[in-house]
């Protein structure tokens, strides 16, 4: 077999014309978001209906990366249009000028729910945060651990155990187990925080990467408990793995959807934004994830049977505990070096 | 070095098979694994699987998302393979038969991205590429692996050289053949094994790739880089089809070579390797 | 164009140049100039300042880093070499389509991607895993084998071991039979010829396979983050969090600097004292 000039001008030509359809094409509208079950979720409730009614193509990735968000918006080069963050990560993001501002005009700020008319960000579902444990090993709810305090009561409860792999929420958890009020829990106390996790840490068996590992740890055995979203949750326990949440000390907090700054698709966006806020979006979003949905017309959309298990439903947000937004969007850059810092620690 | 002739030593005594064949198990065990899995009937990691199905394999090929990263990747391969293998190829040449100022210097810079660890090539080109406004994508992570490929091919193609005797270069040479011409037509003929398998070393490094492609993809996705961003975000059986199909590529393009192997040697009598 | 060629070759005919040109042009536009770039920001770039290399110095826990990666690395070339060594010399003794079809096993998980194999260690070495399951069958309680240094030394091990395997069987599938004969015929018993004949002429291969394994488990990314679980913070690991995570490209590329100084000092030591340069074939 003989490689002549013509089979190797060949073999580029071919190498040529497949690359180029690569370059020719045009970035589609890209939303990102948290990936999971929640992301497969709302490919369903939300970007393939938004796409017949806008008439154009969403393409949807994960996940949220504020770093690389913050990359693509100094670079110029923004492959995101919109995304869903978390609350808190509006103010932290409006502070480093990576959102455009929303176009208020074309939607109802009643859409934000309690949340209301944020700047920059519209918030459209609300969710927990809570203790999750493994069922099969405490099969009775009088038996499972009920608080933080469980979580790190290791004579009571043997076992090992994890928590995810970054600082947010984690302070939270640390101070009430420590024996903070709910209510005095704001300004946290960082240092009382940290010295709580270094008693806990050993019997860490593994950081998780939220959001979908923590209910892996548990179902495959690895871990006995550890925190875990509330929609994970009832989508595991649907799929039959023995997984409990426990919503006594669960936080709660919600997600916004953002426009990144410098998109060529702001028009879109904004579109986009009003139309997966519309009632019908939202109802069918808690019904596939039992999140709340921010949308107060929503809430009667929502059969019944899921709407009692809502975290926003009154009597499950009075036990859990709002997330501070505006403490977290001040505090979270610094505290995620001196946690990374912490995890390195022996 | 010439190779001598190996007389056959003893044939390896029973407990040497047991134990040699322990040790190739011990190499395929986990992959044998990974097959299993990928037809398991639980969402969930559990082995053994409770059951069977093909879910997770009609997920991946239904999903254009995992068939576009598929497609990327195999594209990319191809293009990789035909850009280092003529890269690498002239390189060989050059430095086994060619005066060149500090071959050794040179050779160690070709050989060099080997040693290199992926994870500071993938974030100096990451910040070079930032630097220059350009996000990473299809271009970005070619050159990459471009870079990562050559060395193999040259390696090939120089092990191939070596058997090649130059007296039949400088023949076609007196005749007044040009150096290029004596190349394409005198040497490649008989380096076509050394060159076709540095070319398929090139894709099959290209389309397993994962940190390069990791920092430098932009939206550019390669299989491997799905693998890896779902198992962070969503650990699903889909991820072992996903990977299994990684395999078969790779035992394809193993097989389509061996098989172009003992043709080639079988056309020119050559023994096989 | 046979004009132009008879005019190029005038230039050409010995010159090695222009083979290498396309080489030299991609791998200085695409691979040193970048390198060259991230050392000199590790510096902060025109200012010329050690800040990020202080910064780490400052933190015990980046020594404790270092330290750990090269632990991990001794403990994964260790292993490499006990599993990689009697398979390698399985392969030597065999013949035809016997090797053939051996040389397809080493191969295939040296082909097969990174995350298949890791994936599979998850099922493993889980609590409920496979090995732990073979265990529990004879009483032993569930070892803790998964996100720990204990996982990612085995994952990183079976990656590694077929870069082992070839680098010494290689150098044994040239190793003239007469020796072990002769040695055999002049009374010295098996164990003796082993280790006074064989093993001392399988050593090169021995050696650029340590260097291979040991070099490539220093700057290993993907097993220590997946099988680590967070707790084992090898370097690579760390520099994926500085640059990606916390986008800080000071530190991330101090540390890329040092492990890149790191390998290719060990390479120069490793040539200086052992000759590794036929790890890649004699080049002159």
């Amino acid at each position: 077999m003989t490689i002549t000039f013509r089979s190797a001008a060949l073999a580029f030509a071919l190498c040529a014309i497949a690359v180029l359809p690569a370059r020719a094409q045009e970035r589609p509208f890209t939303v990102v978001h948290y990936g999971g079950t929640f992301g497969q979720a709302m490919r369903t409730a939300y970007f393939d209906p938004a796409e017949k009614e806008l008439g154009i193509k969403i393409v949807d990735t994960s996940r949220t990366d504020m770093a690389k968000i913050k990359a693509m918006v100094q670079s110029g080069n923004i492959e995101w249009d919109v995304a869903n963050v978390n609350t808190l990560e509006v103010g932290r993001g409006a502070k480093e000028g990576l959102w455009e501002a929303i176009d208020w005009s074309v939607i109802d700020p009643k859409v934000a729910g309690p949340v209301g008319k944020l700047e920059y960000g519209v918030a459209f579902v609300g969710f927990s945060i809570g203790l999750a444990y493994n069922t099969k090993k405490y099969p009775s709810p009088a038996t499972a651990p009920a608080s933080w305090a469980d979580f790190w009561d290791v004579k009571k409860f043997p076992g090992p155990r994890a928590l995810e792999d970054r600082v947010r929420y984690q302070l939270e958890f640390a101070l009430l187990a420590d024996g903070v009020a709910p209510d005095k829990l704001y300004p946290l106390d960082v240092e009382r925080a940290f010295r709580k996790l270094d008693q806990i840490k050993p019997h860490i068996v593994a950081w998780a990467k939220p959001p979908v590992q923590p209910i892996e740890l548990i179902a495959s055995g690895e871990v006995d408990m550890d925190s875990a979203f509330n929609n994970e949750v009832a989508n595991a326990q649907q799929r039959g793995a023995p997984v409990g949440l426990q919503f006594n000390g669960a936080l709660y907090t919600t997600n916004s959807w953002v426009i990144l700054k410098g998109t060529p698709n702001k028009a879109k966006a904004m579109q986009f934004i009003r139309t997966v806020t519309q009632p019908a979006y939202e109802a069918r979003l808690a019904e596939l994830t039992y999140f709340g949905p921010m949308n107060p017309a929503a809430v009667p959309l929502v059969k019944p049977e899921v709407r009692k298990n809502l975290p926003t439903e009154a009597e499950n947000l009075k036990r859990s505990i709002a997330l501070n937004n505006e403490w977290w969007a001040a505090n979270e850059a610094a505290l995620i070096d001196r946690w990374n810092k912490w995890l390195l620690q022996k | 070095m010439m190779e001598h002739p190996m007389r056959p030593l003893d044939r390896p005594s029973p407990m040497l098979h047991v134990a040699g064949c322990v040790g190739l198990l011990y190499l395929t065990l986990p992959v044998l694994i990974v097959a299993v899995m990928s037809f398991s009937a639980s969402r969930y990691l559990a082995f053994p699987p409770p059951g069977w199905s093909t879910e997770w394999y009609a997920r991946f090929f239904s999903d254009p998302v995992w068939t576009g990263a598929m497609l990327n990747s195999f594209r990319l391969g191809v293009c990789v393979a035909a850009i280092a293998t003529p890269i690498g190829s002239a390189a060989a040449y050059g430095l086994v038969r060619k005066h060149v100022v500090a071959r050794h210097a040179m050779t160690a810079f070709l050989l060099s991205p080997m040693i290199v660890p992926a994870i500071v090539s993938a974030i100096s080109l990451y910040s070079f590429y930032v630097v220059l406004g350009v996000t990473g994508g299809f271009l970005g992570i070619l050159i990459a692996h471009v870079v990562l490929a050559v060395p193999l091919v040259t390696i090939s193609v120089v092990a191939s050289l070596r058997r090649l005797d130059p007296v039949i270069e400088r023949a076609a040479a007196s005749l007044g053949a040009s150096p290029l011409r004596v190349f394409i037509t005198v040497v490649l003929p008989n380096i076509a094994p050394g060159v076709i398998a540095g070319g398929v070393f090139a894709f099959i490094t290209s389309f397993d790739e994962l940190v390069i492609a990791m920092f430098v993809g932009g939206r550019s996705m390669t299989l491997p880089r799905k693998i890896w961003e779902d198992l962070v975000v969503l650990v699903e059986p889909t991820q072992a089809a996903a990977s299994m199909v990684l395999v078969l590529v790779s035992v394809v393009a193993l097989a389509l070579w061996a098989l172009a192997q003992s043709r080639v040697n079988r056309s020119s009598g050559k023994p096989s390797a | 164009m046979t004009t132009a060629w008879r005019w190029g070759a005038r230039l050409q005919r010995h010159n090695g140049v222009p083979w290498l040109a396309p080489f030299l042009i991609v791998f200085a536009f695409f691979y040193a100039v970048p390198l060259a770039r991230m050392i000199f920001t590790s510096f902060d770039g025109v200012n010329l300042d050690t800040r990020h290399y202080r910064y780490l110095a400052g933190e015990e826990v980046y020594a404790t880093v270092a330290l750990l990666t090269v632990k991990v690395s001794l403990y994964v070339t260790a292993a490499a070499l006990i599993i990689g060594y009697p398979i390698a010399y399985y392969l030597s003794r065999l013949r035809g389509s016997a090797l053939t079809i051996a040389l397809a096993f080493v191969l295939l998980p040296f082909w097969t991607s990174v995350l298949v194999r890791n994936y599979a260690w998850f099922v493993l070495l889980a609590r409920r895993g496979v090995i732990n399951s073979l265990l529990a069958g004879i009483g032993v309680g569930p070892l803790p084998l998964l996100f720990n240094t204990a996982a990612v030394v085995i994952g990183m091990s079976y990656v590694l071991v077929p870069f082992m395997i070839l680098s010494i069987f290689s150098v044994m599938r040239g190793i003239n039979p007469i020796y072990v004969k002769a040695s055999a015929s002049l009374g010295a018993s098996r164990i003796e010829t082993f280790w006074r004949v064989f093993f001392p002429l399988t050593l090169p291969g021995v050696y650029a396979g340590v260097l291979l394994v040991f070099i490539t488990a220093m700057g290993f990314f993907i097993t220590p983050a997946l099988l680590g679980g967070g707790r084992v913070p090898m370097i690579a690991v760390l520099i994926e969090s500085q640059v990606r995570g916390v986008l800080n490209f000071g530190v991330g590329s101090a540390l890329g600097t040092l492990l890149l100084a790191g390998v290719l000092a060990i390479y120069y030591a490793f040539d200086r004292v052992l000759g590794v340069d036929a790890l890649f074939g004699q080049k002159r």
